[in-house]
């Protein structure tokens, strides 16, 4: 499956940001949508690029630290569940995703 | 993200001040089902603000109702229910977030489906904390019977941990400021009982009208500048009262000519067409409160605190006079007085000691009744 994200970047609080566009290739419908985010983290730094910088911590749905906005909607599609238990099954080949902070 | 906002809604009432000792009989506090699978839905809110983000109101009222809830719905949490209620409230407020309008995009957001029914629920406990507190306040003999009349809204029963509900009220109310605490007492016996006579209030024009302001006149000549018409509620405008146009071009709001602006005109109100309007503004202020309003930035040096000493200085007068004719007085001005017996009896401590009470009218148990 392969998906678009358009992600919002800022280099710091204070500093200006735009939505820069990443391809994310080879996800399977396994993943949470933050681990999706690591696996394109990892190819960014292998690159020498700035990682996407994203809060998450427990991953299980009870700290609520992964308050990310996916199309415009907090934790993204799934009612009922946090950004770490969004997973990847919710989208299809193609699709593409803007996520903001 | 940043969510020390909710963290400092929590430090405010979202916990049980109770002593932790070993977990008790299982059985000894039954809690039905409903209610406990209740609090457990609230409590499942992980604070991560998606309710916040999702409002357009920007409110973060299903966060701190799922709080309220949670702890509200619990034996244990009943003691501080209300103080709980009404200081949690108080903290989302001054974190600045919006008010609930019921929209429901919140529980739309919620990774934890928490339902606006806990909205209603924390208006419900805020409302019955506010109203006893006030009752309270404005009536110190009326909290003991408040704990035992139970009259409160009550949804389930929940065993012996209503019982301590009576308590919730002991030591408050300590959120609601002293300012709204005595809008509200005045506004209430301006509701109740008439008004309370003698007393002369000031206020800009700037400043909103409320029921206890009772008559409300403007005192200035010039109209209050950006003010409308309507939006100054005044029952009259006595423009004759104001001082001369040439005094107050002298005066020009100099602090140090203050002393002799206020000698001067001192002199303008005793002539007329002044005088006859203080006449009015003293057998105005005899049956109510009356409020002279005035546009001046200074709210010490300006002719309305001059007005006012000058009523009030009529009105100790006629006070002093008072004692010798109050026998025969009594059903004159009873007559005279639109207010209700009980209203001037309640106010009559304010006049302090000088006049002898007339039929032991004052006593502290009739004084009460009379407020309540």
């Amino acid at each position: 499956m392969n998906l678009s994200l358009y992600v919002w970047r800022q280099p710091g609080p204070t500093a200006g940001g735009s939505i820069v566009r990443y391809g994310a290739s080879d996800v399977v419908p396994e993943m949470s949508f933050l681990e999706v985010l690591d696996v394109m983290n990892e190819r960014l730094i292998e690159r020498g690029e700035e990682p996407i910088a994203f809060e998450s911590d427990c991953r299980e749905g009870i700290c609520g630290s992964c308050g990310l906005m996916i199309d415009g909607v907090a934790h993204g599609p799934w009612r009922g569940a946090a950004v770490c238990q969004l997973h990847m099954r919710a989208y299809r080949d193609g699709d593409v995703i803007h996520v903001e902070p | 993200m940043d969510r020390s906002a909710f963290d400092r809604i929590i430090a405010a009432g979202g916990f049980i001040t109770a002593p932790t000792g070993s977990a008790p009989e299982a059985s000894s506090i039954l809690v039905p089902k409903t209610r406990a699978e209740r609090a457990m839905d609230a409590a499942a809110c992980i604070a991560c603000g998606a309710c916040v983000v999702a409002c357009p109101n920007g409110s973060a009222s299903l966060f701190t109702a799922a709080k309220i809830t949670h702890l509200g719905m619990r034996p244990q949490g009943q003691p501080e229910r209300g103080r709980r209620a009404l200081a949690m409230v108080a903290q989302m407020d001054r974190e600045g977030f919006g008010g609930c309008t019921f929209h429901g995009e919140c529980q739309e957001a919620c990774p934890k489906v928490i339902s606006i029914d806990d909205i209603v629920r924390m208006n419900g406990d805020y409302l019955h904390a506010l109203w006893a507190s006030r009752r309270e306040v404005s009536d110190p003999g009326g909290a003991q019977e408040e704990m035992t009349s139970g009259a409160r809204p009550s949804d389930e029963p929940c065993g012996p941990g209503d019982a301590a509900q009576g308590t919730m009220m002991e030591g408050e109310p300590t959120m609601i400021d002293t300012r709204q605490r005595t809008v509200r007492r005045s506004a209430r016996a301006a509701h109740v009982g008439g008004k309370p006579t003698g007393a002369v209030r000031l206020k800009r024009a700037y400043n909103a009208p409320e029921a206890a302001d009772g008559y409300r006149v403007l005192v200035d000549r010039l109209w209050p500048r950006g003010v409308r018409k309507d939006a100054l509620m005044i029952d009259a405008w006595m423009k004759e009262i104001g001082p001369s146009d040439e005094l107050r071009r002298w005066f020009g709001h100099d602090a140090s000519r203050w002393d002799e602006f206020a000698s001067r005109y001192r002199d303008e109100l005793g002539r007329p067409p002044a005088a006859g309007l203080v006449d009015e503004l003293v057998a105005r202020a005899k049956r109510g409160a009356i409020t002279l309003v005035y546009g001046a930035k200074d709210e010490v040096h300006n002719q309305a605190v001059v007005v006012r000493s000058v009523i009030e200085q009529r009105l100790r007068r006629a006070r002093a006079r008072a004692p010798r004719r109050a026998s025969h007085e009594g059903a004159a001005s009873s007559a005279r007085s639109r207010a209700p017996a009980a209203a001037r009896a309640a106010a009559s401590p304010s006049r302090g000691g000088k006049r002898p009470r007339v039929g032991g009218r004052a006593s502290p148990s009739r004084q009460r009744s009379s407020e309540s």
